[in-house]
């Protein structure tokens, strides 16, 4: 007899057709499925572009790629596993994993998303490539003195729609290339530059969406609030439109609208909510080992409705018994 | 559903009208799941 | 005695079909609680036949094509239905404590069945395509990156992203669907709580 069989002794057992059951279950789901796609349809806003970001706030842009340039973006100091930066290394405790495990996907902001996308153009234009052998070959000091200049122009040019007005400044090539790197973006050139550098099939967005999305850059970030999609805003879960999201997410979400989370420990808010929700985890998968736990169900009562009519006939037939019993004695 | 979109909130709780559809039906079909008699009948009823 | 017959017997043994698909239940299986799991499966199978249809068209098709966009429709409800019923499964399976009685590993697969399934739809949300996967992928390499796993699971690399969510993870989701199934069908349907009081052995 096997441990189902011994298990199940003394217990009533019923037809019950689950060949049916699947095949009806198939059915409903299929059909709510193809209703709520007929008439709901399904999110889809199109992403962003270099090309978009580049005409839409020309100033934001050119910012973006002088901080990568300068080596004071949000990437650029980032850390591990781009690069020995320490602005995004988090920690558990005094422990950081992520600088345990080290640099894996190198990223040099100035040489992957400036000098190297301009070095492969420059050939094509005799002023870029003047200017982008001006600024190679000028110390570090020079370079950054006119990146501070032009960093300090540019934070008062006025745009107007594609079009942005930096006044003169003693900012050497670094005026041509910026102009540069705007005309590329704006023509749709950079997306494809950004990607191209290693080989010709192309499957990896770590270096487009780095600089797409980097801090700095105002356009993804108000396009991404105004979508709820922010994690203070419990994006995690959310999604654009109307839709539901990922709803299943909202623990993982919570964590990232209460201290001590968005207080104390903001600046590792995602190594300990991970921590955190690997521990909730780990009490969910073993909550059948865990005394106490493992019989709250048994309090909190819902399966005396689950199996009211279980318990009916066990009392009924309990009763019966006791009657039997009772008349044997008498 | 592409349009603008809809949140409730209360104190720190910000939450799409998509997601607390979902979690309302969640709880409902979980309740009326419990609470609906099943058909088919028991030994007793027979 | 080969290992061809050992296995062969271990299976009739063990495995047999009866078992499997049994024609009976207890009694006690008797509310509509126990349709949760099902359905769930069925909302898998959803799942993989919108799955195949767009991955055999490609991920730049339901972007522009109307037949594309509806599959991508019934993708994304079927999501939205597998992991409703899936959550409402393990809430009707807690109230029960259906981990007793030895069947404390069936509820273990069934929670790894859950967190894989998370990080399946994760990757789906990755390999969409638009501003919501744009998003998604440079908001959550930072939570990555701050455990150490971004620099092995890189979600701004669509290809290997891509690779998970359609051969990968969906191969695992079903073969823990396929092992917590078998568990329950050859441990049986856990008994009620008994009414004197009396805590059973877990």
């Amino acid at each position: 007899m096997s441990r189902k069989h011994a298990y199940y002794r003394g217990v009533r057992m019923a037809p019950y057709d689950l060949v049916k059951e699947f095949l009806v279950a198939l059915g409903v789901v299929t059909l709510l499925v193809v209703i709520l796609a007929a008439v709901l349809s399904s999110p889809d806003v199109r992403p962003l572009t270099l090309q978009s970001i580049a005409t839409t706030d020309p100033q934001s842009y050119v910012q973006t790629a002088l901080n990568e340039l300068d080596g004071s973006s949000g990437i650029s100091d980032y850390g591990p596993p781009y690069n020995n930066g320490t602005g995004a290394v988090q920690y558990i405790g005094p422990i950081s994993i992520q600088q345990l495990i080290g640099v894996h996907i190198p990223v040099s902001t100035a040489q992957d998303f400036v000098l190297g996308p301009l070095a492969q153009v420059a050939p094509t234009n005799p002023s870029w490539k003047v200017a982008l052998d001006r600024y190679n070959a000028a110390p570090a000091r020079q370079q950054t003195a006119w990146t501070n200049a032009y960093n300090t122009a540019l934070g008062k040019a006025t745009e107007s729609g594609p079009h942005l007005s930096v006044a003169r400044c003693a900012c050497g090539p670094v005026t041509t290339m910026m102009k540069a790197m705007l005309a590329l973006g704006q023509r749709g050139a950079m997306d494809g530059l950004l990607l191209t550098n290693r080989q010709f099939y192309q499957t990896d967005y770590t270096r487009p969406l780095l600089f797409t999305a980097d801090p700095d850059n105002n356009v993804v970030n108000a396009r991404a609030t105004s979508l709820h999609l922010l994690g203070s805003q419990w994006g995690v879960m959310n999604e654009t439109g109307n839709y539901p999201g990922q709803a299943w997410l909202w623990l993982y979400s919570l964590f990232y609208q209460i201290p001590p989370y968005t207080t104390a420990w903001a600046a590792n808010t995602d190594a300990l909510a991970i921590l955190s929700i690997t521990v909730l985890s780990l009490v969910l998968l073993f909550l059948p080992w865990i005394p106490g736990l493992n019989r709250l169900p048994r309090y909190l009562g819902v399966h005396r409705l689950i199996w009211r009519d279980w318990y009916r006939e066990e009392k009924q037939k309990a009763a019966r018994t006791a009657k039997h019993n009772a008349e044997v004695e008498a | 559903m592409n349009g603008v979109q809809d949140y409730v909130g209360w104190g720190f709780v910000h939450i799409s009208i998509g997601n607390l559809v979902v979690i309302i039906l969640m709880i409902l079909i979980f309740a009326l799941a419990v609470l609906l008699p099943f058909p088919g009948g028991q030994e007793s009823e027979r | 005695m080969s290992m061809t017959r050992r296995t062969q017997e271990a299976l009739a043994s063990n495995l047999p079909y009866e078992e499997l698909l049994p024609s009976e239940q207890p009694a006690y299986v008797h509310s509509y609680v126990y349709l949760f799991g099902v359905a769930t499966i069925a909302g898998f199978i959803v799942l993989i036949a919108t799955g195949i249809i767009l991955a055999a068209f490609g991920p730049q098709w339901w972007h522009f094509s109307a037949v594309g966009h509806f599959f991508n429709g019934l993708h994304f409800w079927a999501v939205q239905a597998f992991f409703f019923f899936m959550v409402v499964h393990l809430w009707a399976t807690f109230f029960q404590g259906a981990w007793r009685d030895g069947r404390g590993t069936t509820w273990a697969v069934g929670v790894i069945t859950f967190l894989v399934s998370i990080l399946t739809a994760f990757t789906g949300y990755l390999s969409q395509q638009n501003f919501d996967a744009q998003w998604i992928a440079v908001q959550a390499k930072d939570a990555m990156n701050s455990v150490g796993v971004g620099a092995f699971f890189n979600v701004l690399n669509f290809g290997q992203m891509y690779g998970f969510h359609i051969v990968i993870l969906p191969i695992a989701v079903a073969i823990l669907i396929a092992i917590h199934l078998t568990m329950v069908r050859l441990r049986g349907v856990v008994k009620p709580y008994p009414i004197d009081g009396t805590e059973v052995q877990r």
